[in-house]
């Protein structure tokens, strides 16, 4: 298996993701979106990983850190967009307008 | 060409059953995480996202990485997911949301972006592949007990500091979703004083008239007195229209009733 | 083949207690009758202190702990290292956040969050920053990031009720989770190439000039961006200022000291550790990142009519002076601008805490927090406004507040010194746009006020006078004695 194969993969991944965060006007969808760019992530460091043949493992070391980061951001994140749900009845993007910058 | 020629030299070398793996998994990775970016409803959204996850998943299995794959099937397909499919059956599985072009040309632009990216990638790495010989080493120990080996020795403190990372984010989950009761929770008892202190009709509303021929609920009860009884319809069908009068039905139901009965009596 | 590391209390004492005092706080907490819920806040308290104390026997050597062993290939590396860097930015962290728990007693009280969780939170951000400064590998970076941010989207949502603050929350979390994607995917080329974690292992490796340039010019420049959001750096700024409106004051403050310190500190310590050797990438990078902050704060700040947006703008153009010594750093001698670095940072925590906690103390009259609601705070409140109007006088660096013009000179000196002038007139075009707003603000609190207006009189709490008094004082201190910071 080639390196760049995974890698490319992970590439294409990370690109579908960031278009999504820039695209979709949904907060969870653009959470979704981000969980795509984090998954691409750890495509990248197992990749490496085995590539390297690393003898502290870090690449996989490393992957599990950031599933749990990823596990622990979506669980607020949710959070905080039920809680704006409550606040707005809506999770669209285009209607946080309460804070921005003055007219003037 | 020669990073091309050192990559197609590479697949030779592996393992095919890994290579047939990646071939099969990587695309369909890459056309569900489209569809996941197109789709229109959220729920397949979240559902195209966990094939990809499910796929990558196969995918570590494959790459020496079997504890990984456990996790990612656990941890994103299991909890994640579901987490977030949760949240959106809560928020609403209607909140349908297409791709909008908010910007002039910007799936042009995406796609070229994209398309650079990946040659920056093809360049980059294409080159690594050539001078490293990692690939020709041998299989070495990609299991559970050097996972867990190198996290409670060599990386104990990042595993530590993520314990904290955890529970911080359990409680501020927690104390932001939860949803605090202000007024005292309403008992029975509360709702059955509040009706009769009301001083409106305490007791359950008469059912609508039941007749021989037309037991509907469009059709009022008669009172002992003979007239109908406006509450046993529901307030709906009246402010429709449709409720039926009672004293003609009635009348006729009477006469229709009488009728068979006397020609009976003559034969 | 593994053995548990050796652990060096005593080096991550600091942490430690915050963290214990955090946990130790919430479960207090659900102890304490609804009347008595400020001893959570002093409990907070008596923990900061107690790490700030801890930190006092690090202080003249470098201790390092969880290290992992070299094997004649490569040299011994530590994940924990407390060196005179990270020293100087834990006691700016411990510090700052004594005083914006300070400044959150009367704020918990007075708008009933919750205080057990408030307290936690803060501390759990706190302990996440301390361990940011010491850490010297990608894993632990990374995660001690997560944990100053993750507890800060909390905060900013805690008032629950109200749907500005959930709105600011979310703002803060998307970008912050964006960037922190866009960061990994950056570390994960990092660890690709050079096949290490540990800082200076990268450092050793990068080298190394067979590696791939490509990938790693990629890798480093993804990398910067998660730093970029936790600075406010432009274009990953646009949060703070609606963050800053939507938040508890105190919470806004937090973010734009203790919160920025933290990222910067990671920032300094992944360039000038980690990826030193590839200087000539990332300098001038970060020498446009900065030209380019720093007018866009500016600007934006002079059309604001609302105090904590435009200290929210002010800070936006503050990070861009912080990162003109990174963006001016040459090869062979990375290290060279990081005093410089250090010392405005600090300084700037001095006066950005004192501008907050008398910003804090309108805004518990009034609502709007509006730049005119300081109409004749001069005359009724004359202390307090003249701290504000000395902190303000640091920001722009103008005499009397010498804390700032003394650090903007040693900013100043550094493109100077290695060359790149260009970064140097820009700064002094945004430190004179700068001088604008910041005096607009100043006269505004000693204008006349009309005679039916009656200008506001408080009644200041002991803790909101301590945090008004011990930032003032120690503006004024540094001011007078600026070597204690400078000498770095």
């Amino acid at each position: 298996m080639p390196l760049l194969m995974p890698v490319l993969l992970a590439g294409l991944l990370f690109c579908i993701g960031v278009y999504g965060v820039l695209a979709r006007r949904n907060a969870i969808l653009v959470l979704m979106s981000v969980e795509l760019m984090l998954n691409a992530v750890n495509i990248n460091l197992v990749a490496f990983d085995v590539w390297l043949r690393d003898e502290l493992l870090a690449g996989q070391v490393f992957t599990l850190f950031v599933i749990t980061i990823a596990a622990a951001e979506v669980g607020l994140g949710l959070a905080i967009v039920l809680l704006v749900f409550r606040n707005r009845a809506t999770s669209s993007l285009d209607e946080m307008t309460e804070l921005r910058e003055d007219a003037a | 060409m020669s990073s091309t020629a050192t990559v197609l030299a590479a697949a030779t070398d592996t393992g095919t059953g890994e290579a047939v793996t990646f071939w099969v998994l990587g695309p369909l990775a890459v056309l569900a995480a489209l569809g996941m970016l197109a789709s229109k409803k959220a729920v397949h959204s979240a559902l195209l996202l966990a094939l990809t996850m499910l796929s990558l998943a196969v995918l570590y299995l494959a790459q020496d990485a079997p504890f990984l794959g456990v996790v990612q099937v656990v941890v994103y397909t299991g909890a994640v997911m579901m987490l977030f499919l949760f949240v959106l059956m809560l928020v609403g599985v209607d909140s349908a949301d297409s791709l909008v072009e908010t910007l002039r040309g910007q799936r042009v632009a995406a796609v070229l972006g994209a398309v650079g990216f990946g040659a920056l990638l093809v360049f980059a790495l294409g080159d690594a592949v050539v001078t490293n010989e990692g690939l020709d080493q041998a299989n070495s120990e990609g299991n559970v007990e050097g996972l867990a080996n190198l996290i409670f020795a060599r990386y104990v403190f990042a595993f530590e500091v993520t314990s904290a990372l955890l529970i911080t984010a359990a409680i501020g989950a927690m104390v932001l979703a939860h949803r605090e009761r202000h007024l005292p929770k309403i008992t029975q008892r509360d709702l059955s004083v509040q009706r009769f202190r009301g001083g409106q009709y305490p007791a359950p509303l008469p059912s609508p008239g039941v007749y021989a021929r037309h037991n509907a609920v469009d059709t009022p009860a008669l009172l002992p007195d003979g007239t109908p009884a406006d509450a046993s319809v529901s307030r709906v069908l009246a402010a429709r229209g449709d409720v039926r009068s009672i004293p003609e039905q009635a009348s006729t139901t009477a006469i229709e009733r009488a009728a068979p009965r006397r020609e009976d009596d003559g034969s | 083949m593994t053995s548990l590391q050796s652990i060096d209390y005593v080096a991550i004492a600091a942490p430690l207690v915050v963290a214990l005092v955090a946990l130790g706080v919430l479960v207090l907490d659900t102890f304490l009758p609804p009347a008595r819920k400020v001893v959570a806040g002093w409990v907070s308290v008596a923990g900061l202190a107690v790490a700030g104390v801890l930190l006092v026997p690090l202080v003249g050597d470098t201790r390092r702990t969880f290290c992992v062993p070299g094997d004649g290939l490569v040299l011994p590396a530590c994940s924990y290292v407390v060196d005179e860097l990270t020293l100087v930015f834990q006691a700016l962290v411990v510090a700052g956040a004594l005083v914006c728990v300070l400044l959150s007693l009367d704020t918990v009280r007075d708008t009933a969050l919750p205080s057990g969780e408030y307290f936690f939170l803060l501390l759990s951000s706190v302990s996440g920053a301390l361990t940011l400064a010491a850490s010297r590998d990608l894993l632990t970076l990374v995660v001690a990031l997560e944990v100053v941010s993750l507890p800060a989207f909390a905060l900013v949502a805690l008032r629950r009720f109200d749907s500005r603050s959930s709105e600011a929350a979310l703002k803060l979390f998307l970008v912050s989770v964006v960037s922190t994607a866009v960061m990994l995917f950056g570390l994960s080329l990092v660890y690709g190439v050079t096949g290490q974690v540990h800082l200076e292992r990268i450092a050793t490796a990068l080298d190394d000039p067979s590696l791939s340039q490509p990938a790693l010019a990629l890798g480093v420049t993804l990398a910067l961006a998660g730093f970029g959001f936790k600075v406010a750096a432009v274009p990953f700024h646009f949060w703070a200022p609606d963050t800053y409106e939507g938040a508890p004051v105190p919470v806004a403050a937090y973010l734009s000291v203790v919160s920025k310190a933290a990222g910067f500190v990671g920032l300094a310590l992944l360039l000038t550790e980690g990826f030193a050797p590839y200087v000539d990438s990332w300098g001038p990078a970060v020498a446009v990142v900065a030209a380019v902050t720093m007018t866009v704060g500016n600007l934006a700040a002079l059309r604001q009519t609302r105090a904590v947006r435009l200290l929210a703008w002010s800070s936006v153009a503050q990070s861009g002076y912080m990162l003109v010594p990174l963006g001016s750093a040459v090869a062979g001698d990375v290290d060279a601008v990081l005093p410089a670095t250090v010392a405005y940072v600090v300084a700037y925590a001095v006066m950005n805490l004192g501008a907050f906690s008398v910003v804090t103390l309108v805004g518990r009259h009034r609502e709007a927090n509006a730049l005119a609601d300081y109409r004749g705070l001069g005359r009724t409140e004359p202390l307090s406004a003249f701290a504000l109007a000395f902190a303000l006088a640091c920001l722009a660096g103008l005499p009397p507040g010498l804390l700032g013009l003394f650090a903007k000179i040693v900013v100043f000196r550094a493109p100077v010194d290695q060359g790149a002038g260009w970064l140097a007139v820009v700064m002094a075009v945004n430190v004179v746009i700068g001088l604008y707003y910041y005096l607009a603000w100043a006269t505004t609190m000693y204008a006349r006020t009309a005679e039916d207006a009656r200008p506001p009189s408080y009644r200041i709490s002991w803790s909101d006078g301590v945090a008004i008094g011990a930032t003032l004082g120690a503006a004024l201190t540094l001011s007078v004695v600026p070597d204690t910071i400078l000498r770095f």
